[in-house]
């Protein structure tokens, strides 16, 4: 007993993970051993604080000391009151005086950055308190640290966010990271460009936008909060800062990332399955392999589904919808952009740029200064100057005032599109024009559309190109600009009334739905049908039923197929599977169409039961409006006088719900008579491209809308291909050649991978020269006679001129 | 809910009248209020994808004045200010002298738009409104609506009033006002079905991308209707 006693006061001095590993089996029987240690590590500490002033620091002490924190730290869990000043005082270890400069150093900094985390991971410190050290911590250190802080920061904040959002912590977070970079913003602003380049503030600032846009790309942060603190960051000082804020919201990286992920996972699944299932088909098929099929089915499913939610759960608003007060956004922008012009780099105001001129398309802003700023960079040898056109196409929306683009088309006009330029210049300048054009049709005179237009006669594709879908814009938005034989077929024989509403108006209030009427016919053609053609009374007798059980039929067919393994995507893509039912009283819409002629008292009963007459147009309506004393039927009469038409418009979607079979057969109607107005060739090229639009839609649903901005290649055009000069050629073949072997077989060469036995003309080449010289075969061609020698010379240049033909 | 007729959106709405009624409010639980109540259609809307799919808006006019309350102001030029003048219940009036006073002033504008609920303006100042006013009024979703001299103006005002406005904004819900308790509850039941079809029309899925629907007054109990 004594023996061992003696060894355990060994133990104590030295071996402090000896003394660890006790000390965790039995807390309060070596409390006293603990409290030694602990009173070390106190004076330690003083010491460490008093020395660094002094600049004497040896190793050792250094490593006992790194030694007896890693000791405490493991053990301070079972010492909750002893060590609740550790946090502290590691914060005051890592942090300083709060002056950001850290006491310690190197390893040791390392050493307590660690056990901070393992204090974490055993939730003796909240993860709050943790990130409260680490996120100042970030700029001050060097970079092998750095990426384990980042990376523990980053995790943290993802699993405390992973059920639900950890509001609490995100908002600590947040506002740790708004004061990193409100810090910085009184400093003057320094250009990337000139003397002042190099000399730059705000590390934290940075550290702070990175952990924003790390957070974010991964969607663990999609609020507006996390938008303000970019937002904040845009007006940094310092142009590094704000051009990652400004990467931020253009999402130059975003996307994509996350997505690739969860397809990768879903593609893993599926090809477990058809593992399993070819194992099935080859070898032996037992209960066991049926299970894991099943098994492994099940996963699949449950990884698309989760896909599925994940879409319909999180709504993921893009940055810039979340801005909190884009107006003044945008003015700031315009600002610092305008008033460090000379400060800035071309490549930085062209992200600023971009950046407003989305803010500025995207929440219809108007920064008019914006327009008068561009103009000096309107020229077309200025560097980047697609950019430019993008940016001013991107800023114009409907509310642009007319006015203030005319200056600025004019300008593009005059630099680019005359005959002093290149091809690529003019069609660049003719598609700017255009796109500024689609969105604000009103800038446009009429004498400069008219020369613009005279430019699809040039003899270069791309400027036809362009100049064809400037005619084409105006014969779609504003023909009367155009000369009455460059109309077009639609608006020269009046068939459609083509215009841009004014500035200012929106496009007229819809009085329904569209292709409403078309339903409407089909309803009272299905009715006329059913009573057997003989219903002759002018005004088509329109029958509702309000309660139509069987459109809602099967609607739910997305959401609840996806358990079905293979068939989903089919039923996602087929939008007639709505309407399949085959029961006897609840007909689906389609079934009624083919069946109604024959069923004619069924059809009876239905109408006794459930349907309700409308009346005979107008007069029964009115007369409803009049004794309904309505407080104002004004609009309504009114409406009434205008046309007939608008009225009869309305009446469905008044007295029904459309169930999705509606809408389903309310699509193919529309189809229907698209197509028929492309047949008979009235609409010219326009109705074409409708139909397309509609088939389109019909064919792929989840169809995404990303193109929302422009891209370089739209203002570019279609070019076409030069030929390639002798250096890009002998690039293109280099690239060819890298990574593969060189060409040519590889018999009896020394770099084969296994050697083999040489060639006979390998031999014959290695030969040494003296066995050569006298060889048989050298020997008599030098003994043959003068005749021979002739001979063969001829045969042999007979033999190489055939050689060459 | 998986699916909605039009009597449950009529038996709500009669839900609705009785709980707001006067005579009525007390069997029904609810509660008679000292104002007129306006009656909104609520919307939750699911798998929509902001960032993906199109940022629907549309305006539809109903088949009657929903809001026949809503403070409408003209900026007008001299021959609208005389048609203001001599309509019936008098029309609001600003003049360009009125505006070049507000100068641009930020709080002054707001307040401008915080007054009225909709603006019209007359076809020839339309286009000096953004110099005039600056952003204040798109800013609030108010830009003015324009009338050229030739429309009839009492005209143009009920059909500012009877239009509504379905816009996707920062959340997946929205709201509009389709109606008040002084209306028929045919009328009520019309401008429902209408909005709730509009809407449906509206939405790449149509109804797959609905989540509810609910309908209530200003201050009533809210009715689901899906």
């Amino acid at each position: 007993m004594g023996k061992s006693k003696n060894s355990r006061g060994i133990l104590l001095t030295s071996n402090l993970p000896q003394l660890q590993n006790l000390i965790k089996r039995d807390p309060k029987g070596y409390r006293e051993e603990f409290l030694t240690q602990y009173n070390h590590y106190l004076s330690l500490l003083r010491l460490q604080s008093s020395s660094t002033s002094a600049g004497t620091n040896n190793d050792k002490s250094a490593e006992l000391f790194a030694d007896l924190i890693t000791f405490i730290c493991q053990v301070a869990q079972c010492y909750p009151e002893e060590t609740k000043d550790l946090t502290v005082q590691l914060k005051d270890l890592l942090l300083g005086g709060g002056n950001g400069a850290s006491v310690v150093g190197g390893d040791l900094r390392k050493t307590i950055v660690k056990n901070l985390v393992m204090l974490r991971n055993k939730e003796v410190i909240s993860s709050i308190e943790l990130l409260q050290i680490l996120l100042p911590l970030l700029p001050h250190v060097p970079a092998s640290l750095r990426s384990l802080i980042r990376h523990t920061i980053l995790t943290d904040i993802k699993t405390s966010n992973a059920k639900t959002k950890n509001h609490r912590l995100n908002r600590v977070v947040q506002s740790l990271l708004f004061g990193m970079i409100e810090s910085g913003m009184g400093a003057e602003v320094v250009g990337d460009k000139g003397k002042g380049k190099g000399k730059e503030i705000g590390g934290e600032a940075m550290w702070a936008v990175m952990m924003v846009r790390e957070l974010w790309k991964k969607g663990v942060w999609n609020d507006a909060k996390t938008v303000s603190i970019a937002a904040l960051a845009a007006f940094h000082p310092n142009t590094k800062v704000q051009s990652a804020a400004l990467h931020f919201f253009l999402g130059s990286d975003n996307g994509t990332d996350e997505d690739s992920d969860e397809e990768e996972g879903i593609r893993e699944a599926r090809r477990d399955v058809r593992k399993i299932e070819h194992q099935m088909q080859v070898g032996k098929s037992g209960k066991k392999k049926q299970r894991m099929l099943k098994e492994v089915k099940k996963d699949e499913n449950k990884k698309r589904q989760d896909k599925v939610d994940r879409v319909g759960a999180i709504p993921n608003f893009p940055a810039l919808e979340l801005l909190h007060d884009p107006q003044t956004f945008g003015e700031k922008l315009y600002d610092n952009l305008h008033r460090h012009d000379k400060q800035y780099s071309l490549d930085h105001k062209m992200l600023i740029m971009q950046l407003l001129s989305r803010v500025m398309g995207a929440h219809k802003l108007c920064v008019l200064g914006f327009y008068s700023y561009i103009i000096k960079y309107l020229t077309y040898h200025q560097l980047q100057v697609t950019l430019v056109l993008v940016s001013l196409a991107q800023s114009v929306h409907e509310l642009t005032p007319p006015d203030v683009l005319t200056p600025v088309i004019r300008k593009i006009a005059q630099e680019f599109v005359h005959p002093g330029v290149g091809a690529e210049v003019i069609a660049a300048g003719i598609n700017a024009i255009r796109e500024v054009c689609r969105r604000q049709p009103w800038c446009m005179e009429e004498d400069l559309l008219g020369d613009l237009i005279e430019y699809r006669k040039s003899k270069d594709k791309g400027v036809t190109t362009a100049a064809r879908g400037l005619l084409q814009l105006f014969r779609e938005v504003n023909p009367g600009m155009l000369k009455r034989r460059e109309r077009g077929k639609a608006a020269s024989m009046g068939i459609a009334t083509l215009q841009a509403p004014a500035y200012g108006h929106t496009a007229a209030a819809s009085e329904g739905i569209e292709g409403l009427e078309l339903l409407e016919e089909h309803f009272a053609a299905l009715k006329k049908e059913a009573n057997g053609g003989v219903s002759d009374d002018s005004d088509a007798e329109m029958v509702v039923d309000e309660d139509d059980e069987a459109g809602w039929e099967n609607w739910d067919v997305e959401s609840d197929s996806s358990s079905a393994s293979s068939g989903w995507e089919d039923v996602l893509s087929d939008g007639d599977d709505l309407v399949i039912s085959d029961s006897e009283d609840e007909k689906p819409v389609k079934g009624k169409k083919r069946k109604l002629g024959d069923d004619d008292d069924e059809v009876e009963k239905k109408t006794e039961k459930k349907r309700k007459v409308i009346g005979d147009g107008e007069e029964d309506e009115d007369e409803d409006m009049d004794d309904g004393k309505s407080v104002v039927s004004v609009a309504t009469t009114s409406m009434t006088a205008e046309s007939g038409t608008v009225k009869k418009l309305s009446l469905l979607a008044q007295q029904k719900i459309l169930t999705p079979a509606d809408f389903a057969l309310l699509n193919d109607l529309r189809l229907k008579a698209a197509q028929s107005i492309v047949e008979s060739g009235l609409g010219g090229s326009g109705a074409k491209r409708k139909l397309a639009a509609l088939e389109a839609s019909k064919r792929h649903v989840g169809e995404d809308e990303a193109s929302r901005f422009l891209t370089e290649s739209e203002i570019l055009g279609p070019r076409k291909k030069v030929k390639q000069d002798y250096e890009e050629r002998m690039e293109h073949i280099k690239k060819g050649r890298e990574g593969r072997e060189k060409f040519g077989s590889l018999k009896g060469k020394k770099n084969k991978e296994t050697k083999s036995s040489s060639t006979n003309r390998e031999k014959q080449r290695n030969k040494p020269i003296m066995m050569a010289v006298h060889s048989n075969k050298v020997l008599q061609k030098k003994k043959q006679s003068l005749r021979d020698k002739q001979i063969k010379l001829r045969a042999a240049i007979e033999k190489q001129k055939k050689l060459k033909h | 809910m998986s699916k909605l007729q039009a009597s449950s959106v009529r038996s709500s709405v009669k839900t609705l009248l009785a709980q707001s009624g006067e005579e009525t409010w007390k069997e029904a639980g609810g509660k008679k209020r000292n104002f007129v109540e306006t009656i909104e259609l609520q919307i939750g809307l699911k798998n929509y994808d902001p960032q993906r799919d199109k940022r629907f808006s549309g305006t539809v006019r109903l088949p009657h004045v929903p809001r026949p309350r809503m403070q409408l102001c003209i900026l007008a030029d001299a021959a609208d200010v005389d048609r203001a003048k001599q309509l019936d219940e008098e029309l609001p009036f600003m003049t360009v002298e009125d505006l070049k006073k507000l100068n641009k002033n930020k709080k002054l504008v707001k307040k401008l738009a915080q007054k009225y609920d909709a603006f019209l303006a007359s076809e020839a100042l339309i286009k000096q409104i953004p110099r005039l006013l600056g952003p204040g009024l798109s800013k609030a979703g108010k830009f003015p609506t324009p009338v050229s001299h030739s429309e009839d103006l009492a005209r143009k005002v009920n059909e500012v009033k009877s239009t509504i406005k379905f816009q996707l904004k920062k959340v997946l819900c929205l709201g509009v006002a389709i109606g008040h308790c002084n209306m028929e509850e045919d009328q009520i039941v019309q401008n429902a079905m209408l909005s709730i079809n509009f809407l449906i029309s509206l939405l790449k899925k149509q109804w797959q991308n609905i989540n509810s629907l609910h309908i209530k007054t200003t201050m009533g109990k809210p009715q689901r209707v899906f």
